[in-house]
């Protein structure tokens, strides 16, 4: 009994250091800058213009993560077949490689005298300093969240609900757009507002390949570098401030659950 | 010229045995494969509702369709456990057959499946709130209201308590009488098997070893005869 309270105490502190160490630095953060600056910050347009870039970026990184990687990760569910595991290390590839080394690979493939660079540059996409740039570092370092989260979301269906669906009469694009991809929902929403995070945080691949437009990250880099703590405080509490509300309003959306009328007489 | 109701004959490799399945349904409404767990009963019934790929043949009314994609055999696979959509309610999982087939939906027949299977106070709620009993109702109610000649179901007692299983034998035994579908039912419960079967088929090993009347089955001279004669002592 003793040995277990023992236990039982040991793990709870453990989890109490976890919780604090995530929330002391935020909350020194917010506490430590003056309400002075916090004004002057919010009244810098080129801040609000900073911020959205980053959400700009990193919407459209999470809706071409969402329509590229929800179809990988239900392959991935579905089908068994030779190299499957080498393809699911390779989707979590990104998550380990130095993001300064993620600019660069995109600056050796994207840049305007490479094949590739010069057939995007026929429909007039460049990538080095535009929004572009930032769409395709924010998509590489965020798209493992989504195919890890749909290929969580569609292992988690049993495979007798696509049986069953197939003797009465459906396809597989009807199983999956009507049976599937709803009851996966739940997982692929968490998985892309992680993605989302993950991409408007991102600052590494940034610096290289596309820190024009500024996006939020590099400009609170760049204030710190040129004006010091003080002057980036106000910045960083605000942009902490910006993705907690984001994070936890694509959160509530999420999870509101649409009430449907019976309309079928019996 | 008379056709036997179902004619099967199904030969696949497998990694452990070679399944080579030959039997015939003449007319018996509930045929019970049965047999060991892992004799490929449910591979049997999966290649009749069109879900694997085999050498070999179905036929229905001397009619071949193993060629056929599954949602034009007119069969229905029920398969183990829970197959509900649980995104959907009741409601919409009953008639997902005719949505999908943009049919206008069979009122009458609707209203004789939902009375039948005892679910007019629970049409709207959402499939997973159900206990395992409605669940199973509402899962027989779907495959019926999709008006299948023959109704596959894969174990259908496996997670039921006696009481619900008592239910559920009797609705099955009604629902040959009331919808005109045959049923070919896979268990590997012998007890089962006595109280539904019409005809027995017995599979060990991805053969059929008997094939007939439950009374003549127990006659047999094997290892599962004998367990559930062991069994009847106690």
């Amino acid at each position: 009994m003793r040995k277990e309270r023992v236990f039982l105490t040991f793990f709870i502190i453990l989890s109490i250091i976890a919780i604090l160490f995530i929330l002391v630095p935020i909350l020194k953060l917010f506490f430590s800058t003056s309400p002075d600056n916090l004004v002057k910050i919010l009244n810098d347009n080129d801040v609000w213009e900073a911020i959205f870039i980053s959400v700009k970026g990193a919407f459209f990184a999470t809706i071409i993560g969402l329509i590229i990687g929800v179809p990988l990760g239900y392959f991935l569910s579905k089908s068994e077949f030779k190299g499957k595991r080498l393809i699911e290390s390779i989707v979590n590839v990104p998550i380990v490689i130095p993001h300064i080394s993620v600019g660069i690979l995109f600056l050796i493939l994207l840049n305007e005298k490479t094949i590739l660079g010069k057939i995007f540059g026929l429909i007039n996409i460049t990538f080095v300093d535009t929004i572009y740039g930032i769409i395709i570092v924010m998509l590489f370092v965020s798209i493992s969240f989504i195919i890890v989260s749909a290929l969580n979301g569609f292992s988690s269906i049993d495979d007798s609900i696509e049986e069953a669906a197939m003797t009465l009469g459906a396809d597989r694009a009807y199983i999956f757009f009507h049976l599937q991809l709803p009851l996966a929902a739940p997982a692929i929403i968490s998985g892309a507002v992680l993605a989302f995070a993950r991409a408007v945080s991102e600052v590494g691949g940034l610096l290289i390949i596309a820190y024009y437009p500024k996006s939020a990250p590099i400009l609170l880099y760049e204030r710190f570098e040129n004006y010091g703590l003080v002057n980036s405080k106000p910045i960083a509490s605000l942009l902490v401030f910006i993705s907690l509300v984001l994070f936890f309003v694509t959160f509530s959306i999420s999870s509101i659950k649409l009430k449907r009328k019976a309309n079928h007489g019996l | 010229m008379d056709y036997n109701f179902l004619e099967v004959k199904i030969s696949q490799k497998l990694s452990d045995f070679n399944l080579d399945i030959d039997f015939s349904v003449i007319n018996q409404n509930i045929t019970v494969i049965l047999g060991p767990s892992g004799a490929g009963k449910s591979l049997t019934l999966k290649s009749i509702a069109g879900l694997n790929k085999f050498n070999g043949f179905v036929k229905l009314y001397g009619e071949n369709i193993e060629k056929k994609p599954p949602f034009l055999r007119k069969i229905v696979y029920l398969p183990q456990g829970n197959s509900l959509f649980e995104n959907l309610t009741v409601y919409e999982n009953l008639v997902l057959s005719y949505r999908v087939s943009k049919k206008t939906i069979d009122k009458p027949l609707l209203k004789r499946v939902v009375n039948f299977f005892q679910i007019n106070n629970i049409i709207d709620r959402g499939v997973k709130n159900l206990s395992g009993g409605e669940a199973q109702r509402v899962a027989l109610a779907r495959s019926i209201f999709a008006n299948p000649i023959l109704l596959l179901l894969d174990e259908p007692f496996s997670s039921l308590d006696i009481n619900l299983k008592y239910e559920l034998i009797e609705f099955l035994k009604n629902i040959v009488r009331e919808f005109e579908t045959k049923i070919l039912l896979v268990t590997h419960d012998p007890f089962e098997a006595k109280i539904l079967g019409d005809k027995i088929i017995y599979i060990e090993k991805g053969n059929v070893i008997f094939s007939g009347k439950w009374n003549n089955f127990i006659n047999e001279d094997n290892k599962f005869v004998s367990a559930y004669k062991k069994l009847l002592t106690y």
